[in-house]
């Protein structure tokens, strides 16, 4: 591997009560294009916003080439000319023209000549195909044509890191696609990019590492290939491949039945699915679980689960429960047994030694 | 068209008869705290006063009917009178008299000027000066009211007098001169004295005002004798004396046809004893004063903006409390505060003091405009140049600075405009502009109309004068009219 350009260690961001990052430790070798990527509210544009300080962390430290940012002591100026930021909204400065968008901040910081700037601005256009747009304003430039003037504007100032906040979220799907080939051109020349970003597309054709955010850190980190291919953390399955999960939990035998089929019937409205397979999971939930499984148990602790996935419309259950191992499957109740097996297909046992609830039996709830 | 349509209507005005008894519970007007008001209250209990400052103007609400009769010492009414075409009489006999003196500033100063003077009176009365005066401007025909020439010496020092000339014969302009009985006297006196004199021109109340808080030595103002008012300033023996009457409208109307009358008053405003001269004379003070706060108040909004932009909380804090103060509260008391109060004992000008306080009102509203365009760009632009690594204060100079002066461009051009106007009220603090100038004019001439027009128009000039320069600015200040040139100044592409 080569040198290690970025450090973070034990990163933390609370505002007032809301504490989005907890404790991010991260190591980012030069030449690495990072994606970041998960929910929304998990602070990963936070994350990004600390690195060029436009955000200040609560506790932790940064380092880049191995000097603290984070210390009071950091030039903000000199290190944000040395870190590019793209932002989902362009921020392009309407009462200059294109190249004068791109020529300022080298003239102004770096003292290039009006010549050098200029022929470097225009070297960096004509890359990104806009160089006839030269001498327009920005307000005459489509979305996606701003955003590249974006990147040209960052590039200019040619920065060891290149941050890219969501910089395809404001643009429509054609647009989209101009710019994320431009960034794919950006990431091929070779410079440190992270860039979060809701598109899975370009996570995956841009990167050379995936971060998966949540919980208040990096919750996964892998290639492109292992965290969208097999992910090793649930909440990464779920995310990449658009799971919805409905989670029910049982811990006593009066618990609300009417009130459990009314979540069951919102998260079906809620996710669009089909009606049916509303009417299945209704079943199964109350076949499975008060039929069968609450008779057996004299404290109970079910947690029932359904998981919708968008990708392929299927509905995967798993019911984990207490008690001593015991498959429900075994059942003798012929009733139940033959509306499950008419419900659901795929059934699968297993008992997970050291867990509280440890038995866990997956279904597949049929399509029809 | 419309003016001459108001014109026409303003001339044939139709004026109903007054009788006496109609008078007793009448409007009657007098000037405020004067012998008049107080005889008229003795004799008409029932009427109702109506307080006006000038002649003039009680001479213009009498022929519109906007009141019955005026109550007036005999030598400011018959001048009224005179003036002819404008249908005024006398009714009845004196209802009493009234005296004039001068007033003097209350303090060592004052006491000293007043025994001198009243010393120089007796004189006067006894060698028979002061008869002699009396008879040229007071008695005698207009023809002999020729101002005597002086060449004051000031070998002993200058005073400082302020004057309200709209009182003929007493006091008055002519040939764009102050002249009249007092004004004449009171350069006999300061001759006599080795005086020299320094003149400010204000309204009655801002001259009593004035003197009395020291700001001048003497008012020569027409002033009254009354006993109320002695102890504020210390007041002279008497110069003269006067009945007191009231006038009411006569039946008898102007013979003149509209043309003629039209071009009477035209000539009356412009041309006789060369008016038109004040008029400039006017319009220069306030370009000066308007143009001098335009200046430097644009200049420090600019410095106050930038300031702000250091975040230092209790400067910004101050500076929010100081624009909130100032632009909620009335123009003309902060101008007047300013006068009395900050500049009160210091001798200093009017139009200086104008400039001060209307550069510090602008300035404040130029750094509002400013300080709220720059807000509603900043945040992401400020964002895009600090992550290009400009630092904050030459991101603002740069980027934030040029958007905000184009966004608050069209307010700016209106404020502009709106000050302008706002000097029109400089006549508080003894300042001669445009209005005040239109003002001293309608009081000499007995007619408010045709000033008032002449200068609507003069302002109307001014505004499209502001309003033409500044929309070439405008157009500068757009960065779309720079041409592909310009932008590739050198470079050669």
């Amino acid at each position: 591997m080569s040198d290690v350009l970025l450090r973070i260690e034990h990163l933390k961001k609370s505002y007032g009560r809301a504490t989005p990052l907890v404790d991010v430790n991260l190591t980012v070798y030069a030449g690495e294009r990072i994606s970041i990527i998960g929910p929304s509210g998990t602070g990963k544009s936070t994350l990004l916003r600390m690195i060029n300080r436009m955000e200040e962390a609560t506790a932790g430290k940064i380092f880049l080439e191995g000097e603290e940012i984070t210390s009071p002591a950091c030039n903000l100026a000199h290190l944000r000319q040395n870190i590019g930021m793209i932002f989902q909204s362009f921020h392009l400065f309407p009462h200059l023209t294109v190249i004068e968008n791109i020529m300022a901040a080298p003239m102004s910081l770096k003292k290039l000549s009006r010549q050098e700037a200029y022929d470097k601005a225009k070297e960096l256009l004509a890359k990104v195909g806009l160089s006839d747009r030269a001498f327009g304003y920005p307000e005459e430039l489509s979305g996606g044509q701003q955003q590249r003037v974006a990147i040209v504007r960052a590039l200019a100032m040619e920065p060891q890191l290149l941050l890219l906040d969501e910089p395809t979220s404001a643009l429509d799907p054609t647009m989209t696609r101009e710019v994320e080939a431009v960034i794919r051109k950006v990431a091929e020349s070779g410079v440190t990019m992270m860039m979060v970003t809701h598109s899975m597309e370009l996570a995956r054709r841009a990167s050379t590492r995936i971060l998966y955010m949540d919980g208040g850190g990096i919750y996964e980190d892998g290639t492109p290939r292992e965290m969208f291919s097999s992910p090793k953390r649930e909440r990464t399955r779920q995310f990449i491949h658009q799971l919805k999960v409905l989670e029910i939990r049982i811990d006593s035998p009066g618990f609300d039945f009417y009130g459990c089929n009314a979540r069951i019937e919102t998260f079906c409205h809620e996710n669009d699915i089909a009606h049916s397979t509303m009417g299945a999971l209704l079943l199964l939930f109350e076949e499975l679980c008060i039929q069968l499984l609450l008779p057996r148990l004299a404290e109970p602790d079910i947690r029932w689960t359904a998981e919708y996935s968008a990708e392929n419309e299927q509905v995967t259950l798993w019911i984990d429960y207490n008690g001593a191992p015991f498959n429900i499957m075994d059942s003798d109740n012929e009733i139940a047994m033959k509306i499950i097996h008419g419900m659901a297909e795929n059934a699968e046992y297993r008992v997970r030694e050291g867990e509280s609830m440890v038995n866990r039996l997956f279904l597949t709830v049929r399509k029809r | 068209m419309i003016l001459l349509l108001l014109f026409a209507i303003n001339v044939c005005m139709a004026k109903p008869m007054v009788t006496e008894d109609s008078l007793a519970h009448g409007r009657i007007a007098a000037w405020p705290g004067s012998m008049a008001e107080k005889y008229v209250k003795e004799r008409m209990p029932g009427a109702r006063m109506v307080y006006l400052d000038t002649l003039a103007d009680m001479a213009q609400n009498l022929r519109q009917n906007k009141i019955d009769a005026f109550a007036m010492n005999r030598l400011l009414a018959d001048e009224a009178m005179e003036s002819g075409q404008y249908g005024l009489e006398v009714l009845g006999g004196s209802m009493g008299k009234t005296s004039f003196a001068f007033a003097f500033a209350p303090g060592e100063k004052g006491e000293q000027l007043c025994r001198e003077f009243n010393e120089f009176l007796g004189d006067c009365r006894e060698n028979g000066k002061l008869a002699m005066l009396q008879e040229k401007w007071l008695n005698g025909s207009k023809e002999d009211r020729v101002p005597e020439e002086f060449q004051l010496s000031a070998e002993n020092g200058t005073l400082s007098v302020v004057m309200n000339p709209l009182f003929p014969p007493l006091l008055y302009i002519q040939n764009n001169e102050i002249v009249g009985y007092e004004a004449e006297l009171f350069r006999h006196f300061c001759a006599m004295q080795g005086y020299g004199c320094k003149i400010s021109v204000a309204s009655f109340e801002t001259a009593m005002a004035g003197v009395a808080t020291g700001q001048f030595d003497v008012g020569v103002s027409a002033i009254e004798y009354l006993e109320e008012r002695d102890g504020k300033f210390l007041f002279s023996d008497r110069t003269c004396e006067a009945d007191c009457v009231l006038v009411v409208r006569s039946d008898e109307l102007s013979e003149a046809g509209l043309l003629a009358t039209v071009k009477k008053r035209i000539e009356d405003t412009f041309l006789v004893e060369d008016r038109w001269k004040m008029f400039l004379r006017g319009m220069a003070i306030t370009l000066v004063i308007a143009f001098s706060a335009a200046g430097i108040g644009t200049a420090l909004g600019f410095l106050l903006c930038l300031l702000y932009q250091e975040r230092n909380n209790r400067l910004n804090c101050l500076l929010d409390i100081l624009s909130r103060l100032f632009q909620g509260m009335p123009v003309v008391v902060l101008l007047m505060i300013f006068y009395y109060i900050v500049f009160g004992k210091w001798d200093i000008n009017g139009v200086l003091v104008a400039i001060v306080a209307f550069s510090l009102l602008f300035g404040l509203s130029v750094f509002d405009m400013l300080k709220n365009a720059a807000t509603a760009i900043s945040c992401g632009q400020m964002e895009g140049a600090l992550a290009l690594g400009f630092p904050e204060r030459q991101a603002f100079l740069k980027f934030i600075l040029p958007q905000a002066v184009r966004q608050a461009f069209p307010t700016y051009q209106g404020a502009l405009v709106e000050l302008l106007k706002a000097t029109s009220i400089v006549g508080y603090i003894a300042v001669q502009d445009l209005t005040k100038m239109a003002d001293i004019v309608r009081a000499t001439i007995f007619d408010a109309f045709t000033p008032l027009v002449a200068i609507t128009a003069l302002y109307l000039v001014l505004v499209w004068l502001i309003q033409n320069i500044t929309d070439r600015i405008r157009k500068k200040l757009d960065p779309k009219q720079r041409t592909k040139e310009d932008i590739l100044r050198g470079i050669t592409p």
